[in-house]
């Protein structure tokens, strides 16, 4: 059939890219032709694929006057891709009254199979999650300040992709980690559990490592930025808050006291520390090693963070001040102390080099939009960063971010060559209201 | 005396040159600053060294300065696409020191201003209003040059020049005077002008009562201490206006000469002219009067710690009056922690549509009467309607929305929509991302021009809550249908200034449950900017809440 020949011959492609991209992992000579090619062509077979079998997708295309023969990518750019925000295009009520049959034909929309089952006897967020895992549906989500969940649904491919790609991409810094990983334990930033994008890497490194501690001893219900925002509805929910105000508030420098501690005791049994963090935890917990006069992690010891400041932007501080402060908490420097960049949208991560550029894997297209949502030229632009992603195969993956960023292009002293994102990453800002009309926060209407 | 055009000519003020430079004055303490001479080859380097400075594009920076001279510069319009240019008109301000702003002589405004009877304050407001009306050709002159650059349609251009001496009006401010500062049935002037009797019979206080040595006469004591005084006294107020309506300075330097309070207006970015228009009428008519001796209007980049530092700290000014988008209310709120302030906050309204609306199809004059609401200066107004909840199946909603639409797009053809490059990608993320699955009602602008194209106005029927952060607030419509109007009343907040209602018989019957939940006004659908003296605004009596009121 052709749709089976249609994913094979993109299967085969993310072969292609990853072999480039081994090459761009060890900063060696690679083909950039050679890659945007495989890109392209994805693209195109994609086009297809999704306008088949997503509905969302069809629609769009359709709307623009489409087929699925789309051969140029200029068209792609420019009518034909989703702001991320697409994952959340349900009515939130749904949530609120449990509505989980009404949510899997939401679901559908943006996704690319099937959800058989009966969901109309789901109780909650957790519930719906574990059933369409049963479809071998993994949903990730992820929470704005506006308490909206995204869920990116992802297939056994996509799933395959993104865990591939993270790994590729991290090999030169985690090889010999994960070589010697008996020697490492893991100092994770986060909760104990929960489905949330960054959770699904804390969940993963704790996996492999013999022991891992977390921040804060509590796993985190999928839909809890939502009780947090509406108050709770029943005891368990009302459970829920109090221990989250404990770990969060109450214990909040005990937790960092306790997660030194952990840190120290692994140090005595000589292990090595594997850290992972968001950006204000880090900052708060190198604050109170450095006011403890520092904890120096022996040799290969890694830490990875990112995520930027979100609703911490009033403690925010300037990457080089941060980059001083791990050293002087940790001893951490160079490529000991990593910081990533991805979505929950996107099947790759990036990673910032000594000059401070995100640098983007061969395996995925960066196009930049201009404030109209219109694709600018390319490289050398600051604008809105959206991406078009081949190993998007179970939902539209022709996506535009929220991030404003300088999209770079060139050879970095780093080694890299290529794309990169140059400096610093925004958020979009909201658009100017001029005058009096609009509103001092997020307000339901 | 010589005449608003004599001091343009002799100054060589607000006439638009060849280069697109224009020269704007300051009122400063009622002198008329005029900037220096600037050669357009001086101006460009400058933007060029910013731009280069700051690694933003052109149009992302608004505004240099040189050594005497703010440069300003606004994209030209292109009146026929409604979409900006590459270019830009150029004003340049004249500089000033924040401290020279600032009133601290307070002997001297007691026995100036504060005393200063009101008749002679509205016969000032007379003749600043006289002089704004009658200099016709400049005027003229003036809309063209802001037609150049307006991103609002020529319509509201028009209008908002001929209402200049309107808003000056004397008889209006004595009306507005005399309403919002009255008390005790006495008009609200005579508390400005004097100390006026309140009480005869006050109590003695508790300590006097209870103090347990016995009291003596003296020749220095009070005759009449029962008797109590209450008196209205101006205040040095600070006012930040907002761009939205040009409409808006003027109003605010009406309520400062009003309320004899010596007072620094800031021009807002895209509206300087209307305040420069009022600083050489005030010089043209009264320059010794002292309701202009203690006026200052001027322009700053909003943000400027230079002036802003100097502005919001102690006892510069006991009044902040600030208007405007939700960054600047919140940046002043945070900043000006020692001084008053009266935030007239960004809010937005709403329009109520029951059931009733579909019966003989008046859910069409409906239609007409909500876009008029939402129409309130091309929506950025803060009374502006932006969601309209519609009782009704989804048949009947729908119908109402497309009725909507179709209003909009009468608008559309009478005063083009600027089609802002931020309003038209918000407007492709929403119908891409978050509002995929909601019903689209579109207007399009410049059909078939590919690098023109845009939708110039918009209905959108949502189904479950809409975040109000996403809305462009420009002639964007959301509807939401409720089976009953009462189940609005949970989406009612303080962010909502206004309630239009129809018909009038479910606004009799909503009202105070409509207005107990934060909202200032609520009015019959179709008249959310009517106008009229002595009405609250934001929930208050400004004019009161500008006055500083003191016991005797």
């Amino acid at each position: 059939m052709a749709e089976d020949r249609e994913l094979g011959r993109v299967l085969e492609i993310h072969d292609g890219l990853r072999e480039v991209t081994q090459l761009w992992v060890r900063r060696e000579d690679w083909e950039e032709e050679k890659a945007q090619r495989l890109r392209e062509e994805a693209a195109l077979l994609n086009h297809k694929r999704y306008f088949r079998s997503i509905p969302a997708y069809r629609a769009l295309a359709e709307e623009a006057g489409m087929d699925e023969d789309v051969t140029d990518m200029e068209v792609i750019k420019t009518d034909l891709m989703f702001a991320t925000d697409i994952f959340k295009s349900y009515d939130p009520a749904l949530i609120d009254d449990a509505d989980w049959e009404q949510m899997t034909v939401w679901l559908r929309t943006v996704y690319s199979g099937d959800l058989p089952g009966d969901y109309s006897n789901i109780k909650n967020l957790e519930e719906w999650i574990e059933k369409l895992a049963e479809a071998e549906l993994n949903i990730m989500t992820s929470s704005g300040t506006s308490g909206q969940y995204s869920f990116v649904p992802r297939d056994v491919n996509t799933r395959m992709g993104l865990m591939t790609n993270s790994a590729l991409v991290f090999q030169p810094f985690f090889a010999k980690v994960l070589e010697n990983i008996s020697e490492y334990d893991a100092a994770i930033m986060n909760f104990k559990g929960g489905s949330a994008g960054v959770q699904a890497a804390s969940n993963s490194i704790a996996n492999i490592v013999q022991n891992a501690y977390c921040l804060y001893d509590m796993v985190m219900p999928a839909d809890a930025v939502r009780i947090l925002q509406r108050g709770p509805r029943n005891d368990d929910e009302r459970k829920f808050i109090e221990e989250f105000e404990r770990v969060m508030t109450t214990e909040k420098d005990l937790r960092y006291e306790v997660m030194l501690d952990n840190i120290r005791g692994s140090l005595k049994n000589g292990q090595k520390i594997l850290m992972q963090s968001a950006c204000y935890q880090l900052k708060e917990l190198c604050t109170k090693a450095v006011q403890q006069g520092g904890v120096p992690l022996p040799e290969g010891s890694v830490l990875l963070f990112g995520g930027g400041w979100k609703t911490f932007e009033g403690e925010k501080m300037g990457k080089p001040e941060l980059l001083e402060l791990i050293d002087a908490a940790f001893g951490l420097k160079g490529e000991s102390a990593i910081e990533g960049y991805s979505m929950i949208e996107m099947n790759t991560m990036m990673t910032c080099c000594r000059e401070a550029r995100f640098h983007i894997p061969p395996l995925m297209e960066p196009v930049v939009f201009d404030e109209d949502l219109m694709p600018k030229p390319g490289a050398g632009e600051r604008g809105i960063f959206g991406f078009l992603d081949p190993f998007a195969l179970s939902y539209p993956g022709f996506l535009i971010s929220g991030d404003e960023i300088n999209l770079w292009h060139g050879e970095c002293p780093c080694g890299r060559k290529g794309y990169a994102i140059d400096g610093e990453i925004q958020r979009v800002a909201g658009k100017e209201v001029k005058g009096c009309g609009g509103i001092m926060a997020s307000v339901k209407a | 005396m010589k005449t608003i055009e004599d001091l343009c000519r002799e100054h060589d003020l607000l006439a638009l040159r060849k280069d697109s430079v224009i020269r704007v004055p300051f009122l400063v303490k009622g002198a008329l600053r005029v900037p220096p001479v600037v050669g357009m080859d001086e101006i460009a380097e400058a933007f060029s060294e910013k731009e280069k400075a700051m690694g933003k594009p052109p149009n992302a920076v608004t505004s240099v300065r040189l050594e005497d001279a703010q440069v300003v510069r606004e994209p030209v319009m292109n009146r026929e696409t409604m979409r900006t240019t590459d270019e830009f008109v150029y004003q340049v301000l004249p500089a000033f020191d924040p401290e020279e702003l600032i009133e601290r002589d307070f002997d001297r405004v007691v026995g100036e201003l504060y005393n200063l009877p009101f008749e002679e304050v509205l016969d000032f407001l007379g003749k600043l209003s006289s002089a704004l009306s009658g200099c016709t050709d400049l005027l003229e002159s003036l809309q063209q040059v802001w037609r150049r650059t307006a991103t609002v349609a020529d319509l509201y251009i028009d209008f908002s020049f001929t209402s200049l001496g309107f808003l000056l009006n004397p008889d209006s401010a004595r009306e507005m005077v005399d309403s919002e500062l009255s008390s005790f049935g006495v008009q609200g002037s005579r508390f400005m002008d004097s100390w006026v009797l309140v009480s005869d019979n006050s109590m003695r206080g508790l300590s006097e009562q209870l103090c347990p040595t016995e009291a003596k006469e003296t020749s220095g004591d009070c005759k009449d201490p029962e008797k109590m005084y209450l008196r209205a006294m101006p205040t040095r107020q600070l006012h930040l206006t907002a761009g939205n309506a040009p409409a808006i300075p003027i109003i605010s330097t009406c309520r400062a000469i009003s309320l004899k309070s010596p007072a620094v207006i800031k021009s807002p970015y895209g509206a300087t002219l209307g305040g420069a228009l009022v600083s050489l009428a005030a010089c043209a008519v009264a320059p010794d009067h002292p309701s202009v001796r203690n006026l200052s209007i001027v322009y700053w980049p909003g943000g400027d710690e230079g002036v802003e530092d100097v502005f919001f700290g102690p006892e510069a000014f006991d009044r902040i009056v600030i208007w405007g988008a939700p960054d600047a209310v919140a940046s002043v709120k945070r900043r000006a922690l020692f001084t008053k302030l009266v935030t007239l906050n960004p809010r937005y309204g709403m329009s109520w549509i029951g059931r009733e609306a579909f019966e003989n199809d008046d859910y069409k004059e409906a239609a007409r009467r909500g876009a008029v609401d939402t129409m309130i200066w091309n929506q950025k107004a803060c009374i502006a309607s932006s969601v309209h909840y519609v009782e009704g199946d989804d048949e009947q909603v729908m119908a109402y929305a497309r009725a909507v639409q179709k209003e909009l797009a009468e608008w559309d053809r009478v005063a083009p929509n600027f089609l802002d490059p931020a309003a038209q990608g918000q407007i492709r993320r929403l119908r891409r991302g978050k509002l995929l699955n909601a019903q689209w009602l579109a207007n399009k602008q410049n059909e078939g021009d590919k690098k023109n194209e845009g939708v110039s106005s918009v209905v959108i029927v949502v189904r479950g809550g809409f975040d109000m952060m996403d809305h462009t607030l420009s002639r964007m419509v959301i509807v939401r249908q409720v089976s009953r109007l009462e189940d609005a009343l949970p989406f009612l907040n303080e962010s909502v200034s206004t309630v239009g209602v129809f018909p009038e018989s479910r606004r009799m019957e909503l009202c105070d449950r409509i207005l107990a939940r934060g909202v200032s006004t609520s009015y019959p659908l179709g008249m959310g900017d009517r106008m009229s003296t002595g009405l609250a605004h934001d929930g208050m009596k400004v004019y009161s809440e500008l006055m500083d009121w003191k016991n005797r």
